[in-house]
């Protein structure tokens, strides 16, 4: 599904990711942990197209294809999607026609036929059941004056919705009380598969007693230092960060 | 050199000598005497004033020598006759009262006036026959002649136009529009000026849109100034759609005045015209009375739309808010001009004011005034403006979700401009404003389709 070798990546100059290699395949859930400023959300956004990063060297294949010169719609397109940490509220647009649009080009760009204002409607309606969001959220508009509980559940909704093969979740339980973490998680839970891969990008291991990963990598300075299964997140939630720190250091680990 | 700019300029205005004398020898002889004495003084005012140049602090932004040279003709005899119910149809507010007038002239045929009781519609020339002293109480009550050329170029030549009271404790049950179409007339440009008086008694409570609209291309030069009169307890939602033909000409002056405790709410929606100007003065005469003026203003091709506002709090415990929103694509100008004024009697005025802009090319310019000027101590007042493109966060965000970036730059636009129109409260009215928004915002943005704004629910 997915394949990073030796990406570096730098944003106004600055280096932020210093050779990331990963492998990702149909139906697993990478957890990606590390702390603050170890380039967690870059990868995210970089994987999603967000144009500000530079990418220096390596590259990023997504089913077999370089996605390093597409577009952010396109890679939408194809299957890819972002849950944001920071949702961006856009003010008048109602979240239904947001999500139709988006929907409705995607399944454009696969020869698929727009759904009508009917079908959509059903279809949302159905989706707003995983996350347990009040249909009042059809027509507000898109993340404004949302608490961020009910932007991260609406970041799920459009996860939902847009069906993505891959799906990146960045610190999707940042700002989260213990009940909306666990309606969150319970949604994505229900939209795994075993086609669909899903990145987990988080500070902290509580995400993950929810959403429970196949593998767990930890992200350092712009490298993963450490990679290993569900156990490696119990093990960081009990030594913390410095412990690998310290290895990576001494060069224990890697 | 001199010379010759002079002679360009003086020769329209003697144009205008010549038309109000015409007038004053026919159509105004049977006026009442104070009327004649006031068309007197403003056509001096006018010609003291000529038409305003941009050394004026008033018009600094505002360009209109394409307009001071044209010879105009004024229309006021012309038969209309080409007009059907069909041809007028898109520009009816579902569920409204409608007069249609064409280059001034009423078209009764086509017109659907109120026929509730308690209202009281006339054309506002039988009005001065049927009431003078009526109209004399209310006629430019709230401007000042000496100092607004167009304002005082309406009076002296005005000869179309309404007048509408609504009486105490009546609420009128739909919406009366005023359409105005603006006709070529064998490719002379006409001056139109027509007139209107709203009044609105005690407790009493009106919608009332002004549209102006133009079936073909012409230069016509639109120069309308309406009055509108709150009396104590009333409300008015007064609506303007100015989407005439981009080479014609718009200039509107609107006058305000409330009472105690009113209530007036105006939604000012800006896309037509080469050159328009939409001045509003609103003061506020007594206590406890609130304001809204907002706007929505669409420029595009080299296009000079003006907005300029005068808000003046004269006494305690008032509250206005004010939001103006901008879009601007091509080589088009716009100007935004608001002026909150507190005397120093208006204690606890409370007063927000602001001017968003969000230019879609390089090539577009804006120039945005926010001015305030305080003279109590005991006022919240605050002010701002912004101009900007579209947000590349926002921009990712849409795109990410598998959103083309001319979609999701269209719809960033809309929603900007949805952001404001939804404070329309009516929801025909609304409605109506949000598809012209979304028809022009889709030709600006090329071959999209756009959803008419969810915000109905």
């Amino acid at each position: 599904m997915l394949q990073i070798n030796n990406l570096h990546a730098s944003i106004s100059g600055k280096k932020i990711l210093n050779g990331i290699t990963l492998n990702v395949n149909p139906g697993e859930v990478h957890a990606i942990m590390g702390p603050n400023g170890s380039g967690k959300s870059t990868l995210a956004q970089l994987l999603a197209g967000h144009p500000a990063y530079q990418i220096l060297e390596g590259e990023i294949k997504y089913e077999g294809n370089d996605l390093s010169e597409l577009e952010a719609e396109k890679r939408a397109q194809a299957g890819i999607f972002l849950a944001f940490q920071y949702p961006i509220e856009i003010p008048g647009v109602s979240n239904s026609y947001f999500l139709k649009t988006g929907l409705n080009e995607i399944r454009k760009s696969r020869g698929q036929e727009p759904l009508d204002a009917f079908e959509f409607l059903k279809l949302i309606r159905e989706k707003m059941k995983l996350v347990e969001m009040d249909e009042s959220f059809i027509n507000r508009p898109v993340n404004q004056g949302y608490s961020g509980g009910e932007k991260k559940r609406n970041e799920i909704l459009q996860m939902a919705v847009l069906e993505p093969k891959l799906a990146i979740l960045d610190e999707t339980d940042s700002g989260l009380d213990i009940d909306a973490l666990k309606i969150v998680a319970g949604g994505v839970n229900k939209l795994r598969n075993s086609n669909r891969s899903i990145i987990v990008v988080t500070h902290y291991q509580r995400l993950l007693n929810y959403i429970v990963p196949d593998f767990v990598h930890v992200l350092m300075n712009g490298k993963i230092v450490k990679s290993g299964g569900k156990e490696l997140a119990l093990e960081l939630e009990e030594f913390g960060y410095d412990k690998i720190k310290v290895e990576v250091e001494n060069g224990v680990s890697v | 050199m001199n010379n010759k700019v002079t002679d360009s300029l003086s020769s329209p205005i003697e144009n205008i000598l010549n038309k109000f004398k015409i007038f004053s020898e026919n159509g105004f002889a049977s006026e009442p005497n104070w009327l004649k004495t006031i068309r007197e003084n403003s056509l001096k005012s006018f010609q003291k004033l000529g038409f305003p140049s941009q050394k004026n602090e008033e018009w600094r932004y505002t360009n209109i020598n394409s307009i001071t040279k044209l010879n105009f003709e004024t229309s006021s005899n012309k038969e209309f006759l080409n007009y059907s119910k069909q041809s007028i149809y898109k520009y009816i507010i579902s569920d409204s009262y409608y007069l249609v007038f064409v280059n001034g002239k009423y078209l009764q045929n086509l017109s659907n006036p109120p026929k509730e009781e308690g209202v009281i519609v006339n054309s506002i020339k039988d009005a001065i026959k049927l009431f003078p002293s009526e109209v004399e109480n209310y006629f430019s009550k709230n401007i000042d002649l000496e100092a607004n050329s167009f304002a005082a170029l309406n009076t002296s030549l005005f000869d179309s136009g309404v007048f509408i009271k609504i009486k105490e404790n009546v609420i009128l049950s739909k919406p009366i529009e005023l359409i105005y179409i603006s006709q070529n007339q064998e490719n002379i440009p006409q001056l139109i000026s027509p007139r209107n008086i709203i009044v609105i008694k005690n407790n009493a409570s009106l919608d009332f849109v002004e549209q102006f609209v133009t079936n073909n291309s012409n230069k016509n030069l639109t120069n309308i100034f309406t009055e509108i009169y709150l009396d104590e307890n009333s409300i008015c939602n007064y609506l303007k759609i100015q989407n005439e033909v981009d080479e014609n000409y718009h200039i509107a002056n609107i006058s305000v005045s409330q009472k105690t405790s009113s209530k007036f709410f105006s939604f000012a929606f800006s896309a037509g015209s080469s050159i328009s100007r939409n001045q509003m003065a609103l003061k506020l005469f007594g206590e406890n009375s609130d304001t809204n003026m907002n706007g929505l203003y669409i420029s595009t091709a080299k296009q000079l739309i003006d907005n300029h506002t005068f808000i003046e709090h004269t006494q305690p415990n008032c509250t206005s808010r004010e939001v103006f929103k901008g879009i601007l694509y091509d080589n088009s100008h716009s100007v935004f001009n608001g002026k909150v004024y507190v005397h120093s009697a208006a204690q606890k005025t409370d007063s927000k004011q602001t001017n968003n802009n969000l230019l879609l090319s390089d090539n577009a310019t804006i120039d945005t005034k926010p001015q305030l000027e305080i003279f109590a101590d005991d006022v919240k007042c605050t002010h701002g403006g912004t101009v900007g493109g579209i947000d590349a966060n926002a921009l990712f965000y849409l795109k990410s979700r598998g959103i083309s970036p001319k979609s999701a730059e269209a719809l960033f636009a809309l929603g900007f401009a949805s952001a404001v129109t939804e404070t329309i409260e009516n929801l025909n009215l609304r409605r109506f404003v949000d598809n012209l928004v979304v028809s022009k915002l889709e030709k600006c943005h090329g071959n999209i389709s756009l959803p008419i704004i969810a915000h109905y629910h």
